[in-house]
C-alpha cells in the first residue's frame, strides 16, 4: 500500500512507532549524525547519508555482557537504506541458531530512501531491491512524503495515522539500475588465491591492516569473548568487536599464527565475504553500502578491487548497465 | 572470595613528569580497592615508609638518566619476579627522548634509553600517561595468574566505532593507523590528532603511513611526529624482531 503524508504525519507516525517500540534512527548528535535511541523527533535525520556505524551497534552492542542481551524486546529500525535492509536480513541469518541477535518479529524495520553517492554500488548486488522492510519513507516535492507498507504490522500503524490518501497499486522509485544477472566469476577467482598471489600481495601492501574496515563493515560480525577481572574482585566475560585483522584473532597457542601476513588477512577478509559467505548464507556478505571505503584511512577501495578481479562488475559499476 | 593471599608491589620511579604515578592515585576508590589485592611496599609518592624487595611486581616509570637510577633499574629487575613499564618514557623513552635528535654539541647528556633496552621487562602497559584503568585491570589479570593482554588493533578500529570524522580523509595528520588501540581514540574524539603515545601495532607499516603522510605534512614533520613519544619505530623493530 502506498500513503501520502505530509510532514507533521510523518512525526506522528515516528512518534507513534516510538510509542510502540524502543526506537533508533539517525540523529544528529553532537555534531555527527548517529544510529541511536530516538528521544526526540527535533534531531532525526531520517534522510540522512550512511551513518559511519550500522545497525550492528544496536544489535549487537561492542562489549555487551555475556548472557545479559535481552532476546525478547521488540526494536524499530527507523532511516535504514535499501542496501541495510538487505544486510540487515544476512546479518540476522547469520545469528538465528544463537540467542546473542533479536529475530526478525522483534525487529520493526522502517526503510528510507536514499541518495546513492560516489561509494556505494549496491546495485551490482541486488541490495538496491526495494525488499524486506515493513514501512518505505520516501521523500516528495515540498513537506510531502510517501510511505509504502510491505507488511501487515507496517499498514497496522499507518492505520493509526490519519494519512491524505492511500493507493493500492504503487511501487517506490527504484533505487539505482534493477538488474537480475549476478552470475559472477568472483567466488571462483577469490578461491584461487595462488594464481592471484601478486594482486593479493599488492593489495596487502597498501593496507594498514587497521581493521576499520571490518569496525563498520554491516556485514563483519565476528566478537571474541573478553574475560574482565574487576577491580572488586568481580569478574565479566563480554563479546567485545573482534577484527580477523587483529593478531589475537589469528594466533592460537604458542603463539602460532595461522594468518601472520596482512596479505593472509585481507584476502581472508576477501575470502569470508565472497567465498565462505556465499557458500553458508548463500549471500556475498557485502552489499556494497560504501562504508569501508570511506573508513580506509589507506585509501583502499572495494569497489576497485573487485572491478579488478571481474570484468562484469567493473562494466556494471563504471557502465552502469549499458554495456552488458 | 580471595583464594590467593596478597601479592607484593613495588612502585617507581625514574626520570620523567611522575604523571604515570599520579595516575595510579586518581581515583582512590581503585587504588583503594587495588590494596585488598596488593601489598604495597614501595611507592615514594604515595607514602612514607618503603622497603626493599623482593616483590612479586614491581611497575616502572621514566627512564633512566643518573648512576644511581640505572644501578635502582637493574636492583629492581633482580629483585622482582614481574616487571610492568608503565607509560611512554619507560616503554618508547619518552618526551625528553627529543634530546637524542638534537647535535650533539648542544647537549651534554648521553641519548635518553627506555627501560626495554636497560632490562628484560615482562609487561608494557602504554601510553602518555597510562589509564589506571588499564593498570590496574593487569594487575588483577596478574593477581588471578592470568596473562595480561594489550588491544591488538589500531587506533582506527576505535576511532570507527566512535563515529569519528577521520582527520587523514580531512588531509590532516594523524598515527592511529599504525598506533596500539586501547585508549579508544581519546584524542580523535577530543579533535586531536593521534600521535602514537601508546606504541606501535605488530602489523605496524611505517613506510605507508610516511607515504600517506606526505601530501599533508613534510617529511620532517611526519619524523618528528612519530618521534614526539620517543622512537617508536625503533621500538616496534626490535620488539617484533624478537618475536621472529
Ligand atoms: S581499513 Fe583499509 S587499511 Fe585498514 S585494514 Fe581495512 S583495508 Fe586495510
Ligand atoms: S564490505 Fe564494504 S561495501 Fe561491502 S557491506 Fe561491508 S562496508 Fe559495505
Ligand atoms: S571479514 Fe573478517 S571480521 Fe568480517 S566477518 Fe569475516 S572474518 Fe569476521
Ligand atoms: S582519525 Fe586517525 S585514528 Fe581515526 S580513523 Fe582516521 S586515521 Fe584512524
Ligand atoms: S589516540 Fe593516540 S596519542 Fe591519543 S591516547 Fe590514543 S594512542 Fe595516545
Amino acid at each position: 500500500m502506498k500513503y501520502d503524508i505530509n510532514k507533521h504525519q510523518l512525526g506522528k507516525l515516528v512518534g507513534t512507532i516510538t510509542g510502540k517500540y524502543q526506537t533508533f534512527a539517525p540523529q544528529e548528535i553532537g555534531g555527527k549524525v548517529v544510529l541511536a535511541e530516538v528521544k526526540t523527533l527535533s534531531n532525526l535525520r531520517l534522510f540522512s547519508r550512511p551513518t559511519v556505524l550500522p545497525f550492528k551497534k544496536i544489535l549487537f552492542p561492542d562489549r555487551v555482557e555475556f548472557g545479559k542481551a535481552d532476546g525478547t524486546k521488540s526494536i524499530a529500525l527507523v532511516g535504514l537504506h535499501v542496501c541495510d535492509v538487505h544486510a540487515l536480513h544476512i546479518f540476522l541469518r547469520q545469528f538465528v541458531d544463537s540467542k546473542l541477535v533479536l529475530r526478525r518479529d522483534n525487529i520493526l524495520i522502517v526503510a528510507s530512501e536514499c541518495e546513492p553517492d560516489i561509494n556505494c554500488f549496491c546495485e551490482v548486488f541486488g541490495a538496491n531491491r526495494l525488499d524486506g522492510f515493513d514501512i518505505y519513507l520516501q521523500k516528495e516535492e515540498g513537506d510531502k512524503y510517501s510511505a509504502y507498507t510491505n507488511s501487515q504490522t507496517g499498514e497496522d500503524i499507518l492505520d493509526e495515522i490519519d494519512i491524505i490518501s492511500a493507493e493500492e497499486q504503487s511501487n517506490p522509485r527504484p533505487i539505482k539500475h534493477d538488474d537480475d544477472d549476478f552470475e559472477y566469476s568472483l567466488e571462483d577467482t577469490i578461491s584461487r588465491r595462488a594464481d592471484f598471489e601478486d594482486f593479493w600481495q599488492r593489495i596487502a601492501n597498501n593496507c594498514f591492516g587497521c581493521g576499520a574496515c571490518t569496525a563498520v563493515c554491516p556485514l563483519c560480525f565476528c566478537f571474541r569473548q573478553e574475560y574482565k577481572n574487576n577491580i572488586d574482585g568481580s569478574s565479566k566475560i563480554c563479546l567485545k568487536w573482534d577484527s580477523c585483522f587483529a593478531k589475537g584473532f589469528s594466533e592460537i597457542q604458542n603463539r602460532n599464527d595461522l594468518r601472520p601476513e596482512n596479505v593472509d588477512r585481507i584476502y581472508n577478509w576477501y575470502h569470508h565475504k565472497f567465498v565462505r559467505g556465499k557458500r553458508e548464507l548463500g549471500r556475498f556478505l557485502c552489499v556494497g553500502c560504501g562504508r569501508c571505503i570511506v573508513a580506509c584511512p589507506a585509501n583502499l577501495n572495494i569497489k576497485n578491487i573487485l572491478s579488478a578481479l571481474d570484468e562484469k562488475i567493473e562494466r556494471r559499476i563504471n557502465g552502469g548497465n549499458k554495456n552488458s | 572470595m580471595k583464594p590467593y593471599p596478597k601479592k607484593t608491589l613495588g612502585i617507581y620511579s625514574l626520570t620523567c613528569c611522575e604523571g604515570c604515578q599520579f595516575e595510579i592515585l586518581k581515583d582512590y576508590d581503585d587504588f583503594s580497592q587495588l590494596l585488598k589485592y596488593y601489598d604495597v611496599r614501595n611507592f615514594r609518592l604515595g607514602q612514607e615508609e618503603n622497603l626493599p624487595g623482593p616483590f612479586d611486581v614491581s611497575l616502572v616509570e621514566g627512564t633512566p638518566e643518573s648512576k644511581e637510577e640505572y644501578t635502582l633499574l637493574r636492583e629492581i629487575r633482580k629483585t622482582s619476579a614481574i616487571v610492568i613499564v608503565i607509560g611512554s618514557c619507560a616503554h618508547l623513552g619518552g618526551i625528553q627522548s627529543e634530546r637524542n635528535s638534537l647535535p650533539k654539541k648542544m647537549t651534554l647528556a648521553k641519548d635518553v634509553v627506555s627501560i626495554p633496552e636497560v632490562i628484560n621487562t615482562d609487561f608494557i602497559v602504554p601510553g602518555c600517561p597510562i589509564s589506571h584503568k588499564e593498570l590496574f585491570a593487569f594487575l588483577m589479570d596478574i593477581y588471578w595468574n592470568k596473562v595480561p593482554t594489550l588491544h591488538d588493533l589500531a587506533v582506527c578500529f576505535e576511532c570507527r566505532q566512535n563515529e569519528n570524522q577521520c582527520l587523514l580523509k580531512e588531509g590532516k595528520p594523524c598515527l592511529g593507523p599504525i598506533t596500539r588501540g586501547g585508549c579508544d581514540s581519546i584524542c580523535v574524539n577530543g579533535g586531536e590528532a593521534c600521535y602514537g603515545c601508546r606504541g606501535a601495532t605488530d602489523q605496524a607499516d611505517f613506510a605507508k603511513m610516511k607515504e600517506i603522510l606526505k601530501p599533508i605534512i613534510s617529511d620532517e614533520d611526519s619524523t618528528n611526529m612519530m618521534t614526539i613519544y620517543g622512537d617508536y619505530e625503533c621500538e616496534w623493530k626490535r620488539r617484533t624482531d624478537e618475536g621472529k
